[in-house]
């Protein structure tokens, strides 16, 4: 039977693993993670299954990594060069004149067959990665943190309207991102 | 016209100006189906918004109108509730730790 600490350790690098997806920033991922883990330590548990235990280090991580982003949210909102172009995110789709759409989108048939493919959440893990840092942040708070639009723009300091064009911009590169990477296949 | 332009066929909702309600003063208050009118652009803009926020009366029902009326659209959505109900699972596999697809051990936990 390891002891507490042994199965403290074996989770962290699943830990490392989300906390750098949502910090985008490899000191503050270390720094969340060793103090989830401290303050694992400091009331030890136990648990019935390695399941369990894993869902409650989540669990403190979250925290953790709320803290980090509310101490440096002047950093965290710093847009990039790639997330700060000018114009609007919709032209990477193309649209005729009119307003039309110039290629049909892809069709992506039926999401219950995607979400059965293990590959796929590869894919999408991927390119959740691939998000220039400032959006894959917003995105990440919304998605995995699941903080509020209020909370997000209070820890932030943004505007709704700052929020939802970051959030809007996030959503668009991941959906172009999958139909490159994953539905291109399908395309004729 | 191409296959998936978007063509207005929704007579019952073609609205007949009412003049004398115009002497009511500053508001224009005419019914209008221009006012419910998008563009593919427009209803992209508000399926993408839609995941952030909710949307207003005026464009919840724009919206559902244009995607009875247009082929290209409907792509469009399923994309979006594709990527929405692939962030369920995978929040649900990031938050508790079960595997994000498959019954066996998923290779993406890395222990």
């Amino acid at each position: 039977m390891p002891t507490f600490e042994e199965q403290l350790v074996e989770h962290r690098t699943y830990l490392i693993r989300f906390a750098r997806l949502q910090l985008r920033n490899d000191d503050w991922a270390e720094d969340a993670v060793s103090e989830t883990l401290l303050a694992a330590l400091s009331k030890p548990q136990s648990f019935d299954n390695r399941s369990q235990l894993k869902t409650w280090l989540i669990g403190i991580l979250k925290h953790k990594v709320v803290d980090l982003i509310r101490s440096n949210a002047r950093l965290v909102t710093l847009p990039d060069a790639q997330a700060d172009e000018e114009g609007d995110e919709l032209d990477r789709l193309s649209f005729r004149a009119d307003g039309h759409f110039a290629e049909m989108p892809n069709d992506w048939g039926k999401p219950e067959q995607t979400l059965q493919q293990r590959q796929f959440f590869e894919v999408l893990d991927a390119c959740m990665e691939n998000l220039p840092p400032a959006l894959g942040r917003v995105f990440l708070m919304r998605e995995w943190l699941e903080l509020s639009s209020e909370d997000m723009c209070k820890e932030l300091a943004l505007t709704p309207t700052n929020l939802y064009v970051r959030l809007h911009r996030a959503r668009l590169r991941l959906q172009e991102c999958l139909n490159i990477r994953w539905f291109g296949k399908y395309r004729t | 016209m191409p296959e998936h332009s978007l063509v207005w066929q929704i007579p019952h909702l073609t609205i007949q100006p009412i003049q004398s309600i115009q002497s009511i003063g500053f508001f224009d208050v005419k019914p209008n189906i221009t006012l419910l009118r998008r563009t593919c652009r427009q209803a992209a803009a508000l399926l993408i918004a839609r995941e952030d926020r909710v949307l207003s009366l005026p464009d919840r029902i724009a919206l559902k109108l244009h995607l009875l009326a247009c082929k290209a659209c409907p792509n469009f959505e399923n994309q979006v509730l594709t990527i929405r109900a692939a962030m369920g699972k995978w929040r649900h596999y990031a938050s508790e730790g079960e595997p994000a697809a498959g019954t066996e051990a998923s290779s993406q936990a890395p222990e």
